[in-house]
């Protein structure tokens, strides 16, 4: 194995994990939810507000993952296109409950943990309240912007995950970000780099 | 906090377990299987109405066109079907640049060919040919399109009017490939119409069926 794959396993050990699921070995499935199942949890959950509605959206990810395992070559990222099935599910079953709403009208207690335990270890009532009014403030920006600081802050994918997820260029992504984190007052943390 | 469920996973383990799915091996096979009886239909449909037929036009033309033009569709397929290996596909404005290249580039061949071979102009016929040629074009370009509807059924994420139409120009590019390598006639406003035309329509028809039967579908 090269060095570069190597690397890649450590730090990525669900892109060869579905590699093997695409090949036939049904073990691996079990890797690729160990790595993923809580970051899509996340999302679907802050993103439906409705933990019963976010499981099943869970459910079917990871079926649609497991119908279209021919899909996956080995090299590519699973977390993209897991995240974006996941968004996919997630707005046909919004639109079908007719209960598509402003995303982040209304934050959930876990992407407000997140965010301020990101910038403030030892989180406090004021740092809460500071991050309410972040939220606030990410409600008024552009929406490429916001996605952007969404997917990387809170949902935790890289630069490059979310330019795929998105179908745009990391260099694009990066200044969506930067932009974000800019108009945020967290220029100090985007973290443009990763 | 929301913390994944300890019965999640369980559950989603078994009902994948329960349901059935294609290895990438044996998909891969089943897509070689079908692409190659696609192109047969359309090869034996070509060589059906005559196959490759000269007329008064220079051999070095049609061979020029016909390598240019087939060099052009693969170029263009190989961006379509392709980005590092990625399931999402190519970036939405690949797409959007394949599915204008095709007409646009194939147009520009034709001038092109027709300033290298200006005697071309003489190889004219009767205008009622324009639809004969725009049928045939779309009818070559059928088959390989829906073997690729095929392949792609309920598997398309994102973006799925934009892949079909990109899709849909690669074939038309096919299709037009072939009905040049067939018509005899080679004046400008014919090739433009029976030829360059039929890649526009069959890109448009691919986008509007497409966008219903591709999705990703919930279950």
């Amino acid at each position: 194995m090269s060095e570069a794959n190597e690397e890649h396993l450590a730090t990525r050990p669900e892109d060869f994990a579905m590699a093997a699921y695409a090949g036939g070995d049904d073990r691996a499935l079990g890797i690729v939810y160990d790595a993923l199942g809580g970051r899509l949890f996340a999302f679907l959950t802050r993103r439906a507000r409705d933990r019963e509605l976010a499981e099943d959206l869970l459910q079917q990810t990871f079926l649609q993952i497991h119908r279209n395992r021919s899909s996956f070559s080995a090299g590519a990222a699973v977390a993209p296109w897991a995240f974006s099935i996941a968004r996919r599910l997630l707005i046909d079953a919004m639109r079908a409950k007719t209960r598509l709403r402003k995303n982040f009208g209304d934050r959930d207690e876990d992407a407000m943990d997140r965010l301020a335990g990101a910038s403030n270890p030892e989180l406090a009532a004021g740092a809460r309240q500071e991050t309410a009014q972040l939220f606030a403030r990410l409600e008024a920006l552009p929406e490429a912007q916001r996605v952007a600081f969404e997917l990387i802050r809170i949902d935790g994918l890289s630069m490059a995950e979310a330019a795929e997820m998105l179908g745009t260029t990391v260099t694009a992504m990066k200044l969506r970000a930067h932009r974000a984190y800019k108009a945020l007052g967290l220029a100090g943390e985007s973290g443009v780099d990763r | 906090m929301s913390a994944l469920p300890p019965h999640l996973r369980d559950r989603i383990l078994a009902a994948a377990r329960a349901e059935p799915s294609p290895t990438r091996p044996v998909y891969l096979r089943r897509v070689a299987l079908v692409v190659g009886l696609s192109l047969a239909c359309s090869l034996l449909l070509f060589f059906g109405v005559g196959g490759i037929q000269l007329g008064d036009r220079p051999a070095a033309y049609v061979g020029a066109l016909g390598l240019a033009w087939g060099l052009l569709a693969g170029g263009l397929l190989a961006v379509t079907l392709g980005r590092k290996a990625s399931p999402l596909g190519p970036r939405p404005e690949l797409l959007v640049a394949v599915t204008f290249a095709a007409p646009t580039l194939l147009g520009t061949l034709v001038l092109l060919g027709k300033w290298i071979w200006p005697q071309t102009v003489e190889c004219d016929g009767p205008n009622n040919h324009d639809g004969r040629c725009f049928f045939f074009a779309v009818a070559f370009a059928l088959p390989p399109l829906a073997a690729w509807i095929w392949s792609r059924r309920g598997r398309i994420v994102e973006h799925v009017p934009l892949h079909a139409a990109a899709f849909g120009s690669v074939t038309g590019s096919f299709g037009a490939l072939l009905i040049t390598l067939r018509c005899t006639f080679a004046n400008l406003s014919h090739l433009f119409l029976g030829h360059v035309l039929p890649v526009i329509v069959v890109s448009v028809v691919a986008s509007l069926v497409a966008s219903r039967t591709l999705r990703l579908s919930r279950t």
